[in-house]
This record gives C-alpha cells, sequence and structure tokens, in this order.
C-alpha cells in the first residue's frame, strides 16, 4: 500500500488530485495512518481563515485626480512634480553606464598595457574589467527599484531606456563602433552619443499596453532555446578548454566548424537565433517587476543575449552590407583579447555573452525545477550550478586575456593584427624562414641593407623601424596587396602607427602619437590632429628574398615573431598568386572602378607632381624596359620579370636625357643609346664613358589596380605597344 | 481620454471595488497595503482599458490585475524593511461566530497571530498562491493561468505555503 503524501494530502483537502480523488478518498478510509494525518492537516487549515470582508473607504476624488492626471498623459519631467530622488538616481546610473561604455575598454586596455610591465597593476585590470561588464549589473539594480507604474510615467520610461542600453552596450558598441569606421570613416564615440539619444527619445511617447505573450510565443522560445543551448553550451566548454590545452581547443573547435558550418545545421542556428529573438522581445518587457530579482536577472540577460546573439551571428551578414572589408588577416587574437585596444572590447562582449547565457538558462531552471523538486533540493543544485557557472566564465575570461594553466605557443593560424614597434632582425644566413622566390620590401640606408619579408609584414600591417637616416613605417596592406615604406617622421615627431580601419579597400593606419588616422596607399592623413599632412615615401624596392640576397648578401632580416613564423608560407603563397594573377573583381568597399584594367591586376604606381602613371606588371614582363616622360621628366622603368622586381630611375645625367635597352632577357643589364654605356638593373653604370654613375631613384608604389586608379583617377596607363625603345 | 470616458470607467469599476479591496486585503494582509493596491490597479486597469476586449468579464478582468499588482506590491515590500511589519492581519479580522467564550478568543486570537506570523514568512509568491487557493477558493489551473506561472510551479508553491503554515500553527499547538 503507497501512503498518501503531505502534497497529496494538500492537494486532496483543495480538491485538486483530479481523476486520483475517488483512490485518494478510498485509502483515506481504509489507511488510519493517512486519515490521522489528512485530519491534522485539515485542522490546520480550517484554523487558517480569511480577514472578514471590509467597506473600502471612499477615496473617489482622489482616485479620479490621479487618472485624469494620467489621461492628460503629463510627462513627470515636464510638470516636475513626479520626478522622485530616487528616479532620478536610477536614471542617473543606467545611463552613465551606457554613455561611458566606450571609455571602459579603452581603461581596460591601458590598465592591461600596465599590468604587463607591473604585476601589481592586475587589481587594476579586475576592476576596468569590472567596469566594462557593469552596465548588466546596473540594469538589474535599476529594474528592481523601478516604480511600479507600468511605465506611466515619463522617468520610469527614461530609466527602462537606460536600462536596456546599460545592458546591451558591451554586445552592441562593437558593432557600431565598425558599422562607424566603415560608414563614418570616424571613431565611434559620437555615433554611440547618437544612438543614446535616438532611444531617449522613445522615453518622450507614451508607450503601447504591455501583452501577455500566447503560451505558443513561450513554447517556441523555450523550444529554441533547448537547439540553441546545445551549440551554445558546446561553444563555452571550448572556450573554457582554450584555458587548459590549446591543441584540444583548436582539435574542438575544427570539429565544431565542421559541423556547425554544414548548410543545414547552420540554417538551424540561424533559425534558432532568430525565434530567440523575436520571441525573447515580445518576453522581455513583461519579465520587468519591481522587486522581483529573478525576474529581473532573467530580462536583463534575455536583452543581452538578444544583442549578443544578434551581434556574433549576424555582423557578417551586417558588415556586408556596407562597403568596408576587413583586411584579411585583421581577426582579433581569440587567445590574447587584450593585445590591442581594439580587440579589449571584445573581452566583456564576450564574458558577458557567457555568463548571460548561463544566468538566463540558470535562472529558468531553477524556476522550473521548483515545480518539481523540494526547496532543498532545488537550492543544493542551485549552489552546485553557481559554482559551475562561475567556474566557466572565469576560465573563459583568463584563456580570453591570454592566461592559461601552462606556457603554450598558440596554434597557428589566428594571430593578432597588431603593428611591430621592436622589430628583431637576423643576417641573410640565418633566415631560414625565407624561400628564395618569396616577396620582400628592401630598403638601404647608408650602408645598412634590410628587408621586411611580405609574409610577415602582411600579418601586422606595419612595422616601426629606425634606419640610420631615420624612423620609418614599414607597412603592408594586404588587400590591396601594397607594400609601402614611409618616413614616420612628422613636423620632428616620431609617429608610431596601428591599423585602424579599411577605407576605398585600403588600410588606414592611426598613430598612437596624435591619434591622426593615415591613409596607406596615399600617406595622407585623413582626419586627427595632423589632418591633410603626408608622410614621405622612403625608396624601397619590391623583390624577391633570392635576388636580394644576392645583391645584399650581408642584408639584416626582419625577424618573424613566435607564432607569425609558423603562418609565413601560407601567407607568402598567397602573396605570391595575387600578385601573379589577381582575384577577380574589386573588393567591397572600392571607391570608383576603373575599367581600363582588371580590378586586381598588379601595377607598379608612379606619381611625379601629379602625373600619374600605371604600369601594369603584364605589360612590363612583355616590355621589361620602359623610357617614359613623367612630369615632364625622362623617366627609365626597368622590370626584371625572373623576380618581378621593378626599379625606376630618372633617366637624366647632367642635365643629359639618357634612352635604354637591355641586352639580356631578364633586363639585368641595360645600355644607354646616347653613351653606349651598360648600366644594371637598379641603375648603376657598370662600363663605358659613365661608369660608377648612380642614377637618382624614384619610388614606385606596386598594388593592384583599383587601388591606384581610385586614390588617382585620371592615372595614365602603360601599355606595352608604347614602349619608347629605340 | 476624455472626461467622460474617466466618468464613464469609474462608474464601471465602483460596483467591484469592494471585490478588489479586499481581494488586496487579504493578499497583503493590511488595509494600508490594500489600498495601495487598488489604487495601483484601478489606474492599471485605466491605462489598459483598450486591453479589456470583453473575451472575460470585467470582474475577471480586474481581479487579475489586482493579482499582478499585488504581487508587485509584495515584492516591493519585501526590499524595503521599514513596512515589512504593517499593520496586523488581526486588526481586521472578526473574532469567529463559533467561539464566543474569552478564553477560546484569547486562543484563537494567538492562533491567528502564528497564522499571520507564518504568511510573513511566505514569499509573494507562496502568499498570493495560497490565498488564491485558500480564500478565494481558486483552483489551481486559474492560479496558474492569473499569476502567468505554470500548474506544477503554482502547486509547488501552495505546498511550500501550507508547510509552513502546518510548521507555525504545529509549533503554536506542541507549545499550549
Amino acid at each position: 500500500v503507497s501512503h498518501l503524501t503531505d502534497d497529496d494530502l494538500v492537494l486532496h483537502y483543495y480538491g485538486e488530485d483530479g481523476p486520483r480523488l475517488l483512490a485518494a478518498e478510498r485509502h483515506l478510509q481504509s489507511c488510519p495512518q493517512c486519515a490521522r494525518a489528512f485530519d491534522a492537516l485539515a485542522r490546520t487549515l480550517n484554523a487558517v481563515q480569511p480577514p472578514a470582508p471590509v467597506e473600502p473607504e471612499d477615496d473617489t476624488v482622489a482616485l479620479r485626480r490621479l487618472l485624469r492626471e494620467h489621461s492628460n498623459g503629463r510627462p513627470a519631467l515636464v510638470t516636475g512634480g513626479h520626478m522622485r530622488p530616487r528616479d532620478a538616481a536610477l536614471i542617473a546610473l543606467v545611463w552613465a553606464a551606457a554613455v561611458c561604455y566606450p571609455f571602459s575598454f579603452e581603461a581596460l586596455f591601458t590598465t592591461a598595457r600596465l599590468a604587463a610591465e607591473h604585476t601589481a597593476a592586475l587589481p587594476l585590470v579586475a576592476l576596468t574589467l569590472a567596469w566594462a561588464c557593469g552596465g548588466p549589473a546596473a540594469a538589474v539594480l535599476a529594474l528592481h527599484a523601478l516604480p511600479a507604474d507600468r511605465f506611466a510615467r515619463f522617468s520610469t520610461r527614461v530609466v527602462l531606456c537606460g536600462a536596456v542600453l546599460a545592458a546591451i552596450s558591451p554586445a552592441v558598441f562593437p558593432l557600431v563602433s565598425r558599422m562607424s569606421g566603415a560608414l563614418l570613416r570616424s571613431p565611434a564615440l559620437w555615433p554611440w552619443f547618437g544612438i543614446l539619444a535616438l532611444v531617449s527619445l522613445t522615453a518622450l511617447v507614451r508607450w503601447p499596453a504591455r501583452t501577455v505573450p500566447a503560451a505558443r510565443v513561450l513554447f517556441a522560445h523555450r523550444l529554441s532555446a533547448v537547439v540553441l543551448a546545445a551549440f551554445v553550451l558546446a561553444h563555452v566548454v571550448n572556450q573554457a578548454i582554450a584555458f587548459v590545452s590549446l591543441p584540444a581547443y583548436a582539435a574542438m573547435r575544427a570539429v565544431m566548424r565542421g559541423a556547425s558550418q554544414h548548410p543545414a545545421t547552420y540554417a538551424l542556428i540561424v533559425g534558432a537565433v532568430a525565434i530567440q529573438i523575436a520571441t525573447g522581445t515580445a518576453v522581455g518587457l513583461r519579465k520587468v517587476r519591481a522587486g522581483s530579482f529573478g525576474a529581473n536577472v532573467q530580462a536583463v540577460t534575455g536583452w543581452y543575449l538578444a544583442a549578443f546573439l544578434l551581434t556574433h551571428v549576424f555582423t557578417g551578414a551586417i558588415m556586408s552590407l556596407f562597403p568596408s572589408p576587413a583586411p584579411p588577416v585583421a581577426a582579433a587574437d581569440p587567445f590574447n583579447l587584450l593585445a590591442t585596444a581594439r580587440s579589449a572590447a571584445q573581452v566583456p562582449y564576450l564574458v558577458l555573452g557567457v555568463a548571460a547565457f548561463l544566468v538566463h538558462v540558470g535562472v529558468y531552471a531553477r524556476l522550473a525545477a521548483t515545480a518539481y523538486l523540494a526547496e532543498a533540493a532545488v537550492r543544493r543544485l542551485s549552489y552546485a550550478s553557481v559554482v559551475v557557472a562561475t567556474t566557466l566564465v572565469v576560465t573563459v575570461g583568463l584563456a580570453l586575456c591570454g592566461v592559461r594553466l601552462s606556457a603554450q605557443t598558440p596554434p597557428p593560424g589566428a594571430m593578432p593584427y597588431t603593428a611591430v614597434r621592436s622589430p628583431q632582425f637576423v643576417a641573410a644566413s640565418e633566415a631560414g624562414f625565407l624561400r628564395d622566390d618569396d616577396i620582400v620590401l628592401g630598403v638601404v640606408s647608408a650602408r645598412v641593407a634590410r628587408a621586411y619579408p611580405a609574409a610577415d609584414l602582411a600579418q601586422h600591417g606595419a612595422v616601426s623601424d629606425t634606419l640610420p637616416d631615420g624612423p620609418v613605417s614599414v607597412t603592408w596592406c594586404g588587400v590591396c596587396n601594397t607594400g609601402l615604406v614611409f618616413r614616420a617622421s612628422v613636423n620632428g615627431r616620431t609617429l608610431h602607427f596601428e591599423y585602424d580601419r579599411m577605407v576605398g579597400g585600403n588600410e588606414v593606419q592611426k598613430d598612437a602619437e596624435t591619434g591622426s588616422s593615415w591613409q596607406q596607399a596615399t600617406g595622407e592623413a585623413l582626419d586627427g590632429p595632423l589632418k591633410g599632412s603626408r608622410l614621405s615615401l622612403y625608396p624601397t624596392v619590391r623583390t624577391t628574398w633570392g635576388a636580394w640576397r644576392q645583391r645584399y648578401p650581408q642584408s639584416q632580416v626582419l625577424k618573424p615573431l613566435p607564432g607569425y613564423a609558423e603562418r609565413m608560407p601560407t601567407v607568402s603563397a598567397r602573396i605570391k598568386s595575387v600578385t601573379r594573377a589577381g582575384p577577380d573583381g574589386a573588393p567591397r568597399g572600392a571607391l570608383a572602378l576603373d575599367t581600363r584594367l582588371p580590378p586586381r591586376e598588379t601595377v607598379a604606381g608612379l606619381e611625379i607632381d601629379r602625373d600619374a602613371v600605371a604600369y601594369p606588371f603584364t605589360a612590363l614582363r612583355v616590355a621589361r624596359v620602359v623610357n617614359d616622360r613623367v612630369a615632364g621628366r625622362p623617366i627609365l622603368i626597368v622590370h626584371q620579370p625572373s623576380s618581378d622586381t621593378t626599379t625606376a630611375f630618372e633617366a637624366r645625367v647632367k642635365g643629359r636625357a639618357l634612352t635604354f635597352r637591355t641586352t639580356n632577357a631578364d633586363a639585368s643589364a641595360l645600355v644607354d643609346a646616347e653613351t653606349r654605356s651598360t648600366w644594371n638593373a637598379y641603375g648603376l653604370s657598370l662600363d663605358g664613358p659613365l661608369k660608377g654613375t648612380q642614377l637618382e631613384t624614384v619610388t614606385l608604389v606596386p598594388q593592384f589596380w583599383f587601388a591606384w586608379s581610385q586614390f588617382r583617377p585620371g592615372t595614365r596607363v602603360f601599355t606595352a605597344t608604347q614602349t619608347p625603345v629605340p | 481620454m476624455n472626461d467622460g470616458d474617466l466618468e464613464v470607467f469609474l462608474s464601471l469599476v465602483e460596483r467591484h471595488r469592494r471585490h478588489m479591496h479586499n481581494l488586496a486585503l487579504r493578499i497583503t494582509g493590511n488595509t494600508e497595503d490594500a489600498k495601495d493596491v487598488v489604487q495601483e490597479s484601478l489606474l492599471d486597469a485605466f491605462l489598459h482599458l483598450d486591453q479589456f476586449e470583453g473575451r472575460a468579464d470585467l470582474r475577471t478582468w480586474l481581479h487579475r490585475i489586482v493579482v499582478n499588482c499585488a504581487l508587485d506590491h509584495l515584492r516591493g515590500l519585501r526590499r524595503r524593511p521599514d513596512v515589512n511589519d504593517p499593520v496586523p492581519i488581526s486588526d481586521a479580522l472578526h473574532p469567529p461566530a463559533w467561539s464566543p467564550d474569552p478564553e477560546r478568543l484569547l486562543v484563537s486570537a494567538d492562533c491567528r497571530r502564528q497564522v499571520e506570523a507564518a504568511m510573513r514568512t511566505m514569499s509573494p509568491l507562496e502568499r498570493v498562491t495560497f490565498t488564491l487557493r485558500h480564500f478565494e477558493g481558486c483552483s489551481i489551473h486559474e492560479i496558474a493561468q492569473t499569476v502567468g506561472i505554470g500548474g506544477n510551479t503554482a502547486k509547488q508553491h501552495i505546498f511550500r505555503a501550507v508547510r509552513k503554515l502546518r510548521r507555525a500553527l504545529e509549533t503554536h499547538r506542541s507549545g499550549q
């Protein structure tokens, strides 16, 4: 015989035992033990009597006044009579969190750099991280104290708007920042403030009445949550594994990517995310209740998750609508997001994403468990879940910040796109990481020759170096295949550059000293204190490592940093491939398309006094030697097909213009028609009347045609047939 | 909404105000809170009158609003320790008619104090679900719908409320 439990007896007392009513009654008649228990329960509950009905006071006058006030829709701020100090404090709390958010990750990055030098600064990192993650907490606090007026008052709506913005700031700001860079070519601060101002305007109007979501909406929300939770949980666990073992992380990520990138799986994820956001929005405002901590936490984490999923899953699609491609290797380092100011914004974004997911699911699971489990069991489970979730969040956070259980080298495939400020060099004989046909940028200053491998430059964007004749910045844009060296000094001030954004399919780099942004293809400052200034080009040769080493056996070579060296073969192969035959079509973001050449045909550009000429490599490989006039000056272009090395000189000696022709297939030997002197491809006369004479070098800009033509509209294009070879 | 609509609304709800007040009183346990809850409920009903589409009768609609306003109110009270010890429910209670002698009255008043104390230990949801089930006679299904929670959750809250009451009253009896 199974006896009735206490809960069964309660249900029976209230007649709520449904089909078991008769069976329970029969059992009570036959079981004295259960009958005694039931009698005791009934005696207790019978003793609980309701208050006797009372007549309410007649407060119709006050009620009429209250309702009339609200029916007139007078906003509290305008009348000034209803703004309580507590409301003002709540407004200040949530709006300050949203307004100040962009400054928090700058502070995070700064403290991280400080902590890298002084371990004692680590608490500052934790403090700034808490600041960056504080928006959702501020939102929960504000909602907890929200006036219970159903958003009828203006001040309540301002609090709620601010709470939503404070909650989602860490998720939305990175997207706003990217869109701002793409559309406005400016930092995201003012667009961000503009968005906040726009949202605050919604508080001016009376909001529609809240509707209770249909059961179907809740069902769809929960069903899609189950589907999504499986993927998200696997993703979170994978991120946590990075703290323990990078190889294990990489292996699991590869498996997960394979699975999630299958069209059916991807459609399932995107569908679940879309349903979550749509149904979550319907549920979200209903959850908000003053004094209900759990419901408010649920609502705030739900808002954050909606914004997070929107940006995490759909950012690629959203950004594809805007004409600004990211550089091919510009991804943030997933193993140390505190490496750059830009990627530091990802730390609160991702840590809060993980935390919001775990809390959102955890709070719901707790509510669901209360319906089936005893209170003590629910409490024990809750404590265990909090421990597990906190461990997961901390582990993922540490892994994202580059902290690991043991020192491990990140696997090739993802390195931070950050400039090199303290380059190290090795002798040519030690450059085992280079193959003879790898492309390098070569510079010579006094007796120092240095080679910068393109495959390394393309992974950093810029290298700040100091040559005997001053500081230089060696730059590379992977999207437009442009390698240039600039004198990194303006008005006597040395500048250090870092990737900022893309404009016209070409990198824009920001200098750390003044914050000005510089277009790499032109060397011109687009904005900032130095707007309008131009960097001077430093003479450089784009050639192969084999050709450079042959010419400068004592050359020094930029040494790739650990992690970057492993990726060099892949990057080098890509650079050689696109230089030989560029892919079809201009990249997104090209400002204007000149159709005279294929967009990604590599050209050697030359500009003198605003007279611009493009020498396509395809034509140069045929012509090899070009005698041209640019801005009225005689110009010699020499192209050595074996190494795709192009050099240019002013073809004039002591006021006399010279005309050259090549004497061999690779254009490594030339002779001038006027004096019959012989020359090498680097403008040095080796024999004849002008022996020992060095022609003045003219700096060429090799890059894709789309990039050259968009910044030099009206440029002349050299064709092989026009070569005036005598 | 003009003044005419306002008067129509007031006359509509007037005949339900006694019910609303007593419902709020049973849930909150004191008249001052009950007054606040009724006022909040009427404001809520007034602001969202366009939601009332006649699918339920007005009394049911108002009942639901009062329950949820009272729930919000109880949650707000939990945050304010200064008002967490309101006027005792017994002030509004009349002694049961079947216990006229002074000794039984004394015992009964003591018992009520225990009930009040037990109800103060309940969470807002426990108090609301128990009140609706025990005092208002609503079914668990109706309670779940009114408060917007699942049936099983409503049941569990009632079980917990009953356990707290039994603990309080059995301690009281064993102490006599």
